[in-house]
């Protein structure tokens, strides 16, 4: 019983090793698919055939591949080359301020796979700066918080009530004579938000012009393949009407043929009769 | 241990047509200094072969070109890895676009539903090892063995491989049963990654 059972065990084994190898080749459907990734996910040695098989697949396919050049016999659509230029750029420009012109640090054992390495893994040990940046602030924001709560407790509410309502107009004053004092300063701020505005707006600008340019290949291969696929029905329709006449002599031709095949019919009927009636003639005469 | 790389990007420094003649790997250095045109010549020279891989495996001209984009951008991002003594960029990119195009066939297959998490990550590693750092000892490795395979194996290999065949289209071309030729491709594939393992581990025991 338990040798019976070791041997089912093995057989159901067998058949996801089986599972490995063609789920590296891509011939798996979707319920074999989940029955061995729930497999693989209890027994290592599957989990290891799977990886070992994959890896031997994509050496094995690199050798028939190797030194063949493929018969071409779908062209790639049009207009791919634009759409991934414009594709890249997105993806260069989005990622531009995050990673281009810095240092990176990968692993050796880093995988193809992992594409997304520049992104996340680029200085693992270093720590992001932004937390730094608001710790300050918000620390002496608290303090600033307990400070004038301890006042006012104290009982220094009452007095500094007026003084604030006194101390107000002057804030204003001051905030206005600074600005009377420093208007470069304010007018320079204002340019920068500008030139920022308007990078902004070239950036827009480009990514708009990207976006026209492979637009217009996409209509140019639209209109293309409207033209194309007008002609094909041209050429249906006139191959239909010329299919309507063919059929039209087919048909003439059967009934040309059947009436002389009627004929011939008639003709050999009337022959044997001749035939007969020669011979009957020729026994008479013999006869006499 | 751990390298660095510094990435510049000063495409316009670079002469397109010097570019234009440069060797795969040469390109693939530019590519590291983030030069766009680099790619693009790249591009151009590969993603014919790139999409005619990916076209027979996951049978649909959008789903194909979807493949072709994210094995030119994975290129981009995965040049800074390539080590021009261990690999040629051309079996690096077909065996990118033929690991892409499964993996894009397997979320078709689940219809976007599934991540296969657990396969990913095996078949990740698996593949993460293909293009490790022994890739061009491996391959001389395996084309040896595929060379010791029955004519009838190698067969249903090669019309797998390239010519992206089903089992079932293998089994109706070849007048077989499907079972047969699942059964034999999956041998075939096992019995070489056995075989292989065998010679690692003398080769370490040599060592």
């Amino acid at each position: 019983m338990i040798e019976f059972v070791r041997m089912i065990g093995l057989r159901r084994h067998g058949k996801f090793e089986e599972w490995c190898a063609l789920a590296a080749v891509g011939d798996l459907g979707l319920q074999q698919l989940k029955e061995l990734e729930l497999h693989i996910a209890k027994c290592v040695k599957c989990r290891e055939l799977l990886e070992g098989t994959t890896q031997l697949s994509l050496q094995a396919m690199s050798v028939f591949w190797e030194r063949r050049t493929p018969t071409v016999t779908i062209m790639p659509p049009e207009g791919m080359r634009s759409r991934f230029l414009g594709r890249f750029r997105e993806y260069r420009d989005s990622s531009d301020r995050t990673f281009l012109q810095k240092e990176f640090a990968l692993p050796d054992d880093w995988a193809a796979e992992g594409g997304t390495q520049r992104e996340e893994g680029g200085h693992p040990e270093r720590r992001p700066v932004w937390p730094n940046l608001f710790l300050r602030p918000a620390i002496a924001l608290v303090m600033a918080a307990a400070l004038s709560l301890g006042s006012y407790y104290l009982g220094l509410k009452s007095r500094n009530a007026g003084a604030a309502l006194q101390l107000k107009r002057p804030v204003a004053q001051t905030e206005n004579t600074a600005n009377q004092r420093n208007p470069s300063e304010a007018s320079e701020q204002k340019a920068n938000q500008l030139a920022s505005a308007l990078a902004d707006l070239e950036k827009e600008r480009s990514n708009a012009k990207n976006e026209r340019t492979v637009f217009e290949e996409k209509l140019a291969a639209s209109s293309a393949r409207l033209v194309s696929l007008e002609q094909a029905a041209n050429e249906l329709q006139r191959t239909a009407a010329e299919t309507q006449e063919v059929d039209r002599e087919l048909e003439l031709t059967k009934k040309e043929n059947e009436t002389l095949h009627r004929k011939f019919a008639q003709t050999e009927a009337l022959l044997a009769v001749q035939e007969h009636r020669a011979q009957e003639l020729q026994t008479e005469l013999e006869v006499a | 241990m751990r390298r660095s790389y510094m990435i510049f990007a000063q495409p316009s420094q670079l002469f397109d047509e010097d570019l234009q003649k440069a060797a795969d790997e040469d390109l693939i250095e530019h590519v590291k200094a983030g030069s766009e045109d680099a790619l693009t010549i790249l591009f151009e020279r590969y993603h014919r072969l790139v999409f005619h891989i990916a076209i027979r495996i996951v049978r649909d001209p959008g789903e194909a070109e979807e493949v072709v984009q994210t094995v030119f951008l994975s290129i981009f991002r995965a040049a800074v890895n390539f080590d021009r003594t261990k690999g040629v960029v051309r079996v690096w990119l077909l065996q990118y676009a033929y690991h892409r195009a499964l993996h894009r066939k397997r979320h078709l297959t689940a219809n976007h539903f599934y991540r296969w998490e657990g396969l990913e990550s095996a078949m990740g590693l698996g593949a993460a090892r293909a293009f490790s750092g022994e890739a061009r000892e491996n391959e001389r490795l395996v084309a040896q063995l595929l060379r010791q395979l029955k004519p009838r194996q190698r067969a249903f290999l090669e019309l797998t491989y390239y010519e992206g065949l089903t089992a079932m289209e293998i089994a109706s071309r070849l007048d077989e049963s499907v079972h047969v030729v699942r059964h034999a491709l999956a041998r075939s594939l096992v019995t070489l990654r056995g075989a292989m393992l065998g010679i690692q581990a003398r080769k370490k025991e040599g060592s």
